[in-house]
């Protein structure tokens, strides 16, 4: 079997033992959701135990598992508890938004990951010690603190951009430019580590000797070989976008999925949470595959496979 | 081999970072005034006198909050660490663990089932699996502990497990073994304290981790009781009222921040200090 297919099939192991996971952990652990809301709701316990029996909630845990494992390979996250509406449709009109935001602050997360580890590796000494505390705050600062700041300066004090809702490119610069600098730190510190440790080799030394541009030893002889490394850290970083979105889609109160699971664990309801943590896990998986694949494509040496 | 071999001294950053977590157990001492009391005559009062930080929208000292308030938040992010690391070790290290060739090999399946598993909860991003937890154990402080912690435990882990596979296939294991060492104190006496430096940095990061979710989890609403005094249910007030009164939120998040940095700088110089490069 070759490297690709079983890369595949690994992919494919991993998202089925994360789905189970969170489906056993949902349904076993105490803490019923419908409970919870029906009786609170002042519902009589026949009417509990006609919407358990019509969720399926009434049978063995093992017939659950198995009629889920069963909608889940076509697609079929099962329905919310209080609204009956199927869990996909909801991600499916979700979706759009959190796309944006996702590319949208992976962007500037790249740009200014590079830019900034860039400097702080072959800077002078001055802007390679600013360009460090840069990516330290970016690394520290929660994004839910530096996204209300951004909203005092950027919406309240200079009035320049809106602070909420989605829709307009206006509406999406300050959302991505504050989950972006947050990813930022993790590129640019890859990129710095990488970049202080290969400019010292002999073979930069070499290139510089020749007399090559710097622009030159710096992109083939710098960067090359530190491509693979900052590619995997872009694909760690695609993961925390996931848990950066619900709490940058709270603040600046843009719709989308972090809103949706949000929503849906105050109000604990269930399927969605789970229809949300496993369409995030085939996210995550299917961005370690294509991480893998780049990587293959940037290392000559996994490349030909030796 | 020569700086195990050398006695070790506690580097200045793990005082600094200790000697902080420490400040803001004692921090209440330092308060001027009673967290809870709300002065009506001084709601959203800016930074000054009487109040150095300012007032939230209670007439609540912003100082006094913000001292009280790191007991809690680091008391949760602590919690959270702690669990992520008793559960995250064992498992990291049996993931680690292969059984000796040569002899029967029970449990061969043992470490292939955990790294699977390992492998399955890293697809889960922390702050989504976080709010998993948060769904099945309902909203509240020990319940965001619970949730912060649980999702730092696949990092933990897969730490334990890169540095343990490393020690386990050193010579001297090998010669552990042969001198007859049973499997238990193999990991125990042989591995685990040679990966005491790996664990810390892991720790330290788990903390890091813990804190910034654990707090953003408070900030979104699900922290339980609000009025109590901590960082994160500070930015959760300071957000409904940042565009008349932005001290409110400025003094927990450079709180968050601060403490964020300084584990980050203790675990890269843990991490140098391990590679020996310091």
């Amino acid at each position: 079997m070759n490297g690709t297919a079983r890369r595949a099939l690994a992919a494919v192991f991993t998202l089925w033992l994360a789905a189970t996971l969170v489906f056993f952990a949902l349904r076993l652990l105490p803490g019923d959701g419908l409970l919870t809301q029906l009786i609170e709701s002042g519902a009589s316990p026949a009417t509990i135990a006609e919407r358990r029996a019509a969720l399926g909630l009434d049978q063995p845990a093992f017939i659950q598992y198995t009629h889920f494992l069963g909608s889940l390979i076509t697609g079929d996250l099962g329905v919310s508890l209080l609204t009956g509406q199927p869990v996909a449709e909801l991600i499916a009109q979700q979706l759009g938004a959190t796309a944006e935001l996702a590319l949208a602050s992976l962007s500037v997360a790249v740009a200014a990951g590079l830019a900034l580890g860039t400097v702080a590796a072959l800077g002078s000494r001055v802007i390679r010690r600013l360009a460090d505390a840069l990516l330290a705050f970016a690394l520290s600062a929660p994004v839910y603190w530096t996204g209300t700041l951004a909203i005092f300066i950027f919406t309240a004090r200079l009035g320049l951009l809106p602070s909420g809702g989605a829709g307009r490119l206006s509406q999406l610069v300050l959302p991505a430019l504050v989950l972006g600098l947050q990813l930022a730190g993790g590129i640019g510190r890859v990129t710095q580590a990488s970049f202080s440790e290969t400019k010292i080799q002999p073979h930069v030394q070499t290139a510089h000797t020749k007399g090559l541009r710097s622009s030159t030893v710096l992109l083939r002889h710098i960067a090359r070989p530190a491509l693979p490394a900052i590619i995997g850290q872009i694909g760690i970083q695609a993961a925390f976008l996931l848990g950066g979105a619900v709490v940058t889609e709270s603040i600046f109160s843009r719709p989308g999925i972090g809103r949706l699971l949000l929503d849906a664990t105050l109000r604990q309801d269930y399927p969605i949470v789970q229809g949300i943590i496993i369409w995030a896990a085939a996210v995550v998986v299917i961005v370690n595959l294509l991480v893998d694949f780049a990587i293959a494509l940037a290392d000559p040496r996994v490349r030909e496979g030796t | 081999m020569k700086a195990a071999l050398r006695p070790r001294r506690l580097p200045w950053r793990t005082v600094l970072i200790l000697a902080v977590i420490a400040f803001f157990f004692i921090a209440p001492a330092f308060a001027p005034y009673d967290p809870m009391a709300t002065d009506v005559d001084a709601q959203f009062a800016p930074p000054g006198l009487p109040y150095l930080l300012g007032t939230d929208q209670f007439g609540r000292d912003v100082l006094s909050r913000m001292l009280y308030g790191g007991q809690r938040t680091l008391a949760i992010a602590l919690t959270a660490a702690a669990l992520a690391l008793i559960v995250g070790v064992p498992l990291g290290l049996l993931a680690a663990w292969q059984p000796p060739l040569g002899r029967r090999r029970p449990l061969g399946w043992l470490p292939h089932l955990l790294n699977s598993v390992i492998e399955a909860t890293f697809a889960l991003p922390g702050l989504l699996l976080a709010l998993v937890v948060i769904t099945l154990l309902g909203s509240g402080p020990v319940s965001v502990a619970i949730a912060a912690g649980i999702s730092q435990i696949a990092p933990v882990a897969r730490l334990t497990q890169i540095a343990g596979r490393g020690v386990l296939a050193s010579p001297y294991v090998e010669a552990a073994r042969a001198l007859g060492a049973r499997e238990r104190r193999v990991l125990l006496r042989h591995t685990l304290p040679n990966i005491a430096m790996h664990v810390a940095a892991a720790a330290i990061l788990a903390f890091s981790y813990s804190l910034l979710n654990s707090a953003a989890l408070t900030f979104l609403g699900l922290g339980g009781a609000l009025g109590e005094p901590d960082w994160g249910a500070m930015l959760y007030d300071g957000r409904q009222a940042f565009r008349i009164a932005p001290w409110i939120s400025i003094a927990p998040g450079v709180a968050i921040t601060l403490m964020v940095w300084f584990a980050d700088r203790l675990g890269t110089s843990l991490t140098m200090r391990r590679n020996g490069s310091a």
